[in-house]
């Protein structure tokens, strides 16, 4: 019994800080004019896909860390549906707070936009604890060492969190527009330069996956390409759930992916450090 | 290393099973994935894609400053979004236009109404008075 209330003061606990979490990470996108107009005019089966897909990726967090250590796959499950009636919640009260939704609006609309925010304010929500807890002491078994399938999860989500931010706005499609073919290229391999800088730099922080003896043009190959190509696959996913590719040539659309997968690459690298 | 210390890193170690509380929560935010999910994939199916339809409603007629403030409210039963609609109003008197003023919505959602307001300087009282739409884009 005793333990079953201290069970739930921890459980209180946590959904405390992922309502932080919902907050902090997802307040830039409910301050912004084109997360809320998607939320009415993006197609709804998009929609309904980026809900479905949300789930498998936040239990994969929680794996690699999330709100607490777990012990069972139902654990993670458990903890994925917590975290996104936490954002969905968090994003209905700080919209209407915002005025952003009114009785004139219909079903569609208010349940869009509450949906579309529940995507990053889950994210949030989940990392709330490797973010905001207390690190845990020594090597618990939740800190579990990423496999390489791991670590490529690991840049596909930091890559999806980072991109997210910026992916609905009209400024991804307008810097494609301002860049040159030259530019673009540039961009790119900055971007993977970059990427391969902190993977090589976050190496160093005792990383079991590439040892010392492991040949750089290896860890380059089988990290920052790699991880760069899911980069650019995640950010051509994130622009088309936006419907920023529809009606657009090839050459934009790539340009469009270039961009978004500048700060994307970033959270991939990242990765380690923010999920 | 003081004993309560310890302690919080043992339970830190032994993972943590669900408890029902939470398993509560989480079947709470099942159900409303599943409705939010299910209702938008019902609504792509009975909403296939079409132009916008935009019905205009006059709420109210009051004096306003030196003029009159016709109030409106615009609902689209169309099914798409209209973006940049622009509602011209326009006062004729005799089959000769007197007046014409406009506004515009940024957005017009499916099924969602939006309030707006034109102003004229003549009285909306001694005229026929017209609202319509005039055009709008795809967001």
């Amino acid at each position: 019994m005793l333990s079953a209330f201290r069970a739930d003061a921890e459980f209180l606990k946590g959904l405390g800080r992922a309502f932080a979490g919902a907050l902090i990470f997802s307040l830039p996108m409910m301050m912004t004019m084109e997360m809320w107009w998607l939320g009415f005019y993006m197609d709804p089966l998009r929609l309904a896909l980026l809900l479905v897909l949300t789930f498998p990726v936040l239990v994969g967090l929680s794996r690699f860390g999330g709100m607490r250590p777990t012990a069972h796959l139902r654990d993670d499950v458990a903890d994925a549906l917590v975290v996104m009636l936490v954002a969905a919640i968090a994003a209905c009260v700080i919209l209407w707070v915002f005025g952003i939704l009114t009785p004139e609006m219909s079903a569609r609309e208010i349940i869009g936009k509450i949906a579309l925010q529940t995507a990053p304010g889950s994210f949030g929500a989940m990392l709330a604890r490797s973010q905001l807890g207390a690190e845990p002491e020594g090597e618990g078994p939740e800190r579990r060492d990423p496999t390489y399938w791991g670590e490529l999860f690991l840049m596909a989500a930091g890559a999806l969190f980072l991109s997210f931010n910026v992916a609905p706005t009209e400024e991804m499609v307008a810097i494609a527009y301002k860049m040159s073919v030259w530019q673009g290229v540039v961009l790119a391999l900055l971007s993977l330069g970059l990427m391969h800088a902190f993977v090589y730099a976050l190496n160093f922080r005792g990383g079991s996956q590439h040892p010392d003896d492991t040949p750089a043009w290896v860890v380059f190959l089988r990290f920052s390409v790699v991880g760069y190509a899911i980069v650019l696959l995640v950010s051509l996913f994130a622009l088309w759930i936006f419907g920023r590719t529809d009606e657009s040539g090839l050459q934009e659309v790539i340009s469009a992916a270039i961009v978004l997968g500048f700060p994307g690459a970033i959270g991939a690298a990242a990765a380690r450090l923010l999920l | 290393m003081s004993a309560s210390n310890r302690d919080d890193g043992g339970a830190r170690k032994a993972p943590e099973t669900t408890s029902a509380l939470e398993w509560l929560v989480a079947a709470l935010g099942g159900l409303l994935v599943l409705f939010a999910v299910g209702y938008m994939v019902q609504f792509a199916v009975t909403h296939p894609e079409g132009p916008p339809e935009v019905r205009l409603e006059v709420t109210s007629i009051a004096p306003s400053g030196e003029g009159y403030l016709v109030s409106f409210k615009a609902t689209n039963t169309g099914r798409s979004t209209g973006a940049g609609l622009i509602i011209e109003g326009a006062l004729t008197l005799g089959g000769e236009t007197m007046e014409t003023s406009e506004a515009t919505i940024d957005f017009l959602p499916q099924e969602s109404e939006r309030l707006g307001g034109l102003f004229f300087t003549e009285n909306p009282a001694d005229h026929e008075m017209e609202l319509r739409a005039l055009g709008y884009a795809e967001p």
